[in-house]
């Protein structure tokens, strides 16, 4: 039986070597989500690519932390052909999405608490 | 006009200029060179910047160049500042290989950003750099870049240009926005109210950012990973927005505050082109790829 499994080539995607653009990263990003809805498994494929911006993981990659929980990120999503150098700054913008979004309630507490109740119902 | 160094002097010589031209109304500017010796290139982005922005604003409608001197003529030619301000000049050629060509960007423009990227350094790479320190220096400045799109809101555009000191063994390269700075954004994103220099300091700390969650990107860190590799790379990096001045040189870092603010953002970048070191992502060791989520 087929394995229920999509390669993302992030190059193709891009069009380029370079992975340096948050709009770029926005493309990949919308691809993987697509595939994730699907209940597909997603094997992001780093091949050829040359420059590598945490702008471009940020979009990418580090957004889907607040749309999937980490157990369904972790289970359904792998890396390949990424060198170590990419996949040290890809595992920092992860744990910073983690934190990021781990922080969302905090932070809008905060923001309401700043701004008091009724400025934020009002937007 | 004075000195343009990329130094906190030749910034404000660029701050100036700026409150000089912005009292104008629909005024052709004349701008005296006879005491300019010297332009660092790479200060062309924010000096176009400011020149791009009076004249979007009306303050001036055209720029004369007055004595200048011909070794300036030279390197305003062979960066191609000079026909962005309606000069009748041919671009010269670059003999040395040691000019990054001034250019104007769209406030939006990422794909341009990326075509400039593989015009200039793209297969030549800049001479005595490994093509390692190349990738990271094209990296950093394109963090750069998708820092000042992200934060600026900038209408004018972004600015960019470089220079390769081969003597030296330095490149400089400066982006120029004219949008929000981060004193402004971070008192608009987070209430928080700082002095100019102290708020590019805030930014660059920490996990500190003005992104929040419920817009759904997380960010803020292309100027931190950048101030680490450069902190490798024995290279600097001076930030200039607002009236605050933060600069990092040889681990150091240094405050001031200019007595007039600067309509946006600069950056400078330094590197030391003669390393021929590895770079902090490959000091953290190596990552398990079963353990990346």
């Amino acid at each position: 039986m087929k394995e229920n499994i999509e390669e993302i080539r992030l190059t193709e995607i891009v069009g380029s070597e370079l992975c340096i653009a948050s709009e770029d990263g926005q493309k990949a990003h919308d691809s993987i989500k697509r595939a994730l809805a699907k209940g597909k498994r997603v094997k992001i494929s780093f091949k050829n690519v040359d420059d590598l911006t945490s702008a471009f993981l940020n979009s990418a990659i580090g957004q889907l932390y607040g749309e999937f929980s980490d157990d369904e990120l972790k289970s359904k999503l792998s890396v390949a052909d990424a060198s170590n150098e990419d996949l040290v700054l890809l595992k920092r913008v992860i744990n910073r999405a983690k934190e990021f979004f781990r922080d969302k309630e905090r932070f809008e507490m905060a923001t309401r608490k700043m701004l008091g109740e009724d400025d934020v119902a009002a937007n | 006009m004075k000195n343009l160094n990329s130094t906190f002097e030749g910034f404000k010589n660029v701050i100036n200029m700026h409150h000089m031209m912005a009292t104008c109304k629909d005024t052709i500017c004349e701008i005296d060179m006879s005491d300019v010796n010297w332009i660092d290139a790479n200060m062309c982005a924010p000096l176009g910047g400011v020149l791009q922005f009076n004249i979007s604003e009306n303050k001036i409608t055209k720029i004369i160049l007055r004595d200048v001197k011909p070794r300036i003529q030279d390197i305003l030619q062979k960066n191609g500042f000079l026909p962005n301000f309606g000069f009748d000049v041919e671009k010269k050629p670059d003999t040395y290989g040691t000019t990054i060509e001034y250019q104007r960007f769209g406030c939006m423009d990422s794909q341009s950003f990326k075509r400039y990227i593989e015009k200039h350094f793209r297969g030549k790479g800049i001479p005595d750099m490994t093509p390692r320190l190349s990738q990271k220096f094209r990296e950093s400045i394109s963090e750069t870049f998708e820092n000042a799109i992200d934060h600026s809101m900038t209408q004018v555009g972004i600015f960019a240009c470089g220079q390769y000191f081969p003597a030296q063994e330095r490149l400089d390269f400066s982006i120029a926005d004219l949008g929000i700075g981060f004193r402004e954004n971070i008192s608009n994103c987070l209430g928080k109210h700082f002095a100019p220099e102290e708020a590019i300091e805030w930014a660059l700390e920490g996990m500190n950012t003005t992104r929040k969650p419920k817009n759904g990107k997380p960010g803020g860190f292309g100027l931190k990973l950048i101030k680490e590799f450069l902190k490798l790379n024995n290279g600097g990096i001076d930030i200039i927005s607002d009236a605050g001045y933060w600069s990092f040189k040889q681990g150091q870092i240094y405050k001031n505050r200019f007595k007039a603010p600067f309509p946006g953002t600069m950056v400078n970048i330094e590197i030391n082109t003669s390393d021929a070191q590895s770079y902090y992502l490959e000091s953290e060791g190596i990552i398990d790829v079963e353990d990346i989520f």
